[in-house]
C-alpha cells in the first residue's frame, strides 16, 4: 500500500494528482489524504507523527508558502524522510524551491506522461526498485529479472514466463502471480486477460482489442479488461 | 578496513578551471576536509565514461551548461548507467533555463553560480556529512591508495591467492590485501544483511543470486558456480529463507 498526501488549494488539481497516482498503481494500492490547508498536513507529519510514502506540496498557497512547509516538515526527525514533489504554476523556476530539497518540481497544468515519470522515479526511490521476479521449482530457487519478462500466460495449472530468453514455467495460478507483483511494487505489469499478465515495458504497438509484443507476438485482450486497458494505454503510448 | 579515517572521492565537471580549483580549495582550506580524492573532467562523456568502468564517487559537482554540453543529460545519462544511489549531484548553473528538468538527475543539490561561497560551504558540508554518515560504502587499502565501493555493487567477495581477497562488482574486479574474516566483520558491523558466508573462500551479495539450491548458487550475468560448503550449509540455509522468503512465490 502506498501512502500519499496532497496538499494543494486547487480541488481540480489535487483530484488530479489523486487520479493519476491511483491510476499509475492502482487505486486499490493507493491511500490518499487530501488537505487543503498546510497547517493541518504539518500537524499530522509531526504531531501524529504520520508518515506518507510520498506527499505533494503546492508552492503557492494563500495561508502558507509551500516551500516553508516543505522546510518545516523536513527539518523535524518526524518528517525528515519524507519524499515531497512540489507543485507549481510558475512557469519561471523558483531558486528558493531548491533550497526546501524536494524530490521533484511538478508543473500545473499537470502532464500525465510527467506525473508518470516523476511519480515512479519516486516509487522507486522510497521501496527500491524491484529487479526479480523469484519463485521456486524442484526445490531450486529462479530469479528472473524483470526486464527479462515480456508476460505471464497460464494454461492448466501451469503459468509460463514468457521473455527473449528460454521460457520458463512453473506452477502455480495466474492471480497468485498478479497479487504477488502488486506485493513485490512492480507497476510495469497489466492484466489483460483471465490468462495473460503483460510487462507494459515490452509492448510495441498498443491496437484497440490487442497488443503488439517487442518480439512479435499479438496478443489479445479480453472483454472485461478492455475498459482498464483503454485507460492506461493512453498514458503508456505517450510514454514510449 | 576498520577505524580509519574516510576517503572521499570527488568529481568535479566544470568548463571554467577557476571553480574547479576554487571547490578544492573551499573543501580543503575553509571545510578542513583532507581526506579527499578530486578528479576533474572536462566532458560529460570523459565523467559517464569513468562511472560505467566502474568508478565511484561520493560527491559529483556538475555544471549544467557550457558550448555543446548538456549537464542535464549528463547527469540523467549517469543515472541511468550505472551511478551508484550513493553518489551525491550538486548542479551548478549559471541559466536558470529548463532547471526543472534537472530534478530528473535526483540532484542533492542546484546551486546558482556565481557560487555564493557561504551557501556553497553550507551545503558541501551538509553533503559531506550525509556521506560521512552512511553505512552503505565501504573503503578497502590497494597497495598505498584507498579504495571505496559502495555495497551494492560487490557481487561476491573471494580469497584467491594467499592473503588476497578478490572483490567482485557490476563492473570490475579488485583484489586486495587481506582475509575474508575481516571482510565478514566489517560488513556484520555494517549491518549489511544482504551477504551472507557460504563457504570458507566466498561472502555473496544475496541481491544478485539468479539461481540456487542447497548446494550452489548461480549469480547474475556470472557463469560461474559458487558452491555452498557442509561447514556453512546450516548458516547459509537459514539466512537465504529469511532474506529471500517474502520476495519468493
Amino acid at each position: 500500500m502506498i501512502k500519499c498526501a496532497i496538499c494543494v488549494e486547487d480541488n481540480a488539481c489535487s483530484s488530479e494528482l489523486e487520479h493519476l497516482a491511483g491510476k499509475y498503481i492502482g487505486f486499490n494500492h493507493l491511500e490518499v489524504e487530501v488537505f487543503q490547508d498546510a497547517e493541518l498536513l504539518c500537524r499530522r507529519i509531526l504531531n501524529d507523527k504520520v508518515h506518507f510514502d510520498i506527499t505533494f506540496i503546492d508552492i503557492e498557497m494563500v495561508n502558507k508558502n509551500g516551500i516553508r512547509t516543505t522546510e518545516m516538515i523536513r527539518r523535524n526527525p518526524a518528517g525528515d524522510t519524507n519524499l515531497t514533489i512540489l507543485v507549481t504554476s510558475h512557469t519561471e523556476p523558483v531558486m528558493e524551491a531548491f533550497d526546501a530539497n524536494p524530490f521533484h518540481v511538478l508543473q500545473k497544468p499537470i502532464s500525465s506522461v510527467k506525473f508518470g515519470e516523476i511519480f515512479r522515479a519516486a516509487l522507486d526511490s522510497t521501496h527500491g526498485v524491484t529487479t526479480t521476479f523469484d519463485f521456486k521449482k524442484h526445490r531450486v530457487l529462479y530469479r528472473i529479472p524483470i526486464h527479462d519478462i515480456d508476460y505471464f500466460i497460464s494454461a492448466s495449472h501451469y503459468v509460463q514466463i514468457a521473455g527473449p530468453c528460454q521460457a520458463v514455467s512453473m506452477k502455480a495460478k495466474l492471480d497468485e502471480v498478479e497479487e504477488h507483483l502488486m506485493r513485490i511494487n512492480t507497476w510495469d505489469f497489466m492484466r489483460i486477460h483471465k490468462s495473460i499478465i503483460i510487462n507494459l515495458n515490452h509492448v510495441k504497438e498498443f491496437l484497440p482489442r490487442d497488443v503488439l509484443m517487442e518480439h512479435g507476438e499479438y496478443l489479445s485482450i479480453s472483454e472485461s479488461y478492455l475498459p482498464a486497458y483503454r485507460d492506461r494505454m493512453a498514458d503508456c503510448i505517450t510514454l514510449k | 578496513m576498520k577505524g580509519e579515517y574516510v576517503l572521499l572521492n570527488i568529481a568535479v565537471l566544470d568548463h571554467d578551471f577557476k571553480v574547479s580549483e576554487m571547490i578544492e580549495d573551499l573543501l580543503t582550506d575553509r571545510l578542513g576536509f583532507n581526506n579527499i580524492d578530486v578528479t576533474y573532467f572536462q566532458r560529460g562523456t570523459e565523467l559517464t565514461s569513468s562511472v560505467s568502468q566502474g568508478d565511484f564517487y561520493d560527491l559529483i559537482f556538475l555544471e549544467i551548461q557550457w558550448e555543446k554540453e548538456n549537464g542535464i543529460e549528463t547527469g540523467k545519462d549517469l543515472r541511468r548507467n550505472n551511478l551508484s544511489r550513493d553518489t551525491l549531484l550538486i548542479f551548478t548553473t549559471i541559466s536558470m533555463d529548463r532547471i526543472l528538468d534537472a530534478f530528473d538527475a535526483h540532484p542533492y543539490y542546484i546551486m546558482a553560480k556565481p557560487v555564493d561561497q557561504t551557501n556553497f560551504m553550507k551545503i558541501t558540508e551538509q553533503a559531506l556529512r550525509i556521506i560521512a554518515e552512511k553505512n552503505s560504502v565501504c573503503q578497502f587499502h590497494k597497495g598505498r591508495t584507498k579504495i571505496r565501493c559502495p555495497l551494492d555493487s560487490i557481487l561476491w567477495f573471494e580469497t584467491g591467492a594467499p592473503h588476497y581477497i578478490a572483490i567482485v562488482t557490476n563492473c570490475k574486479t579488485e583484489r586486495i590485501k587481506g582475509k575474508l574474516n575481516d571482510v565478514e566483520q566489517m560488513l556484520a558491523e555494517m549491518k549489511a544483511v544482504n551477504f551472507v558466508r557460504v563457504h570458507s573462500s566466498y561472502i555473496i551479495n544475496m541481491d544478485y543470486i539468479e539461481k540456487h539450491n542447497m548446494q550452489f548458487i548461480q549469480l547474475r550475468n556470472h557463469p560461474e558456480i559458487i558452491q555452498i560448503s557442509e561447514k556453512y550449509k546450516e548458516h547459509a540455509r537459514a539466512v537465504l529463507s529469511h532474506y529471500l522468503s517474502e520476495r519468493i512465490l
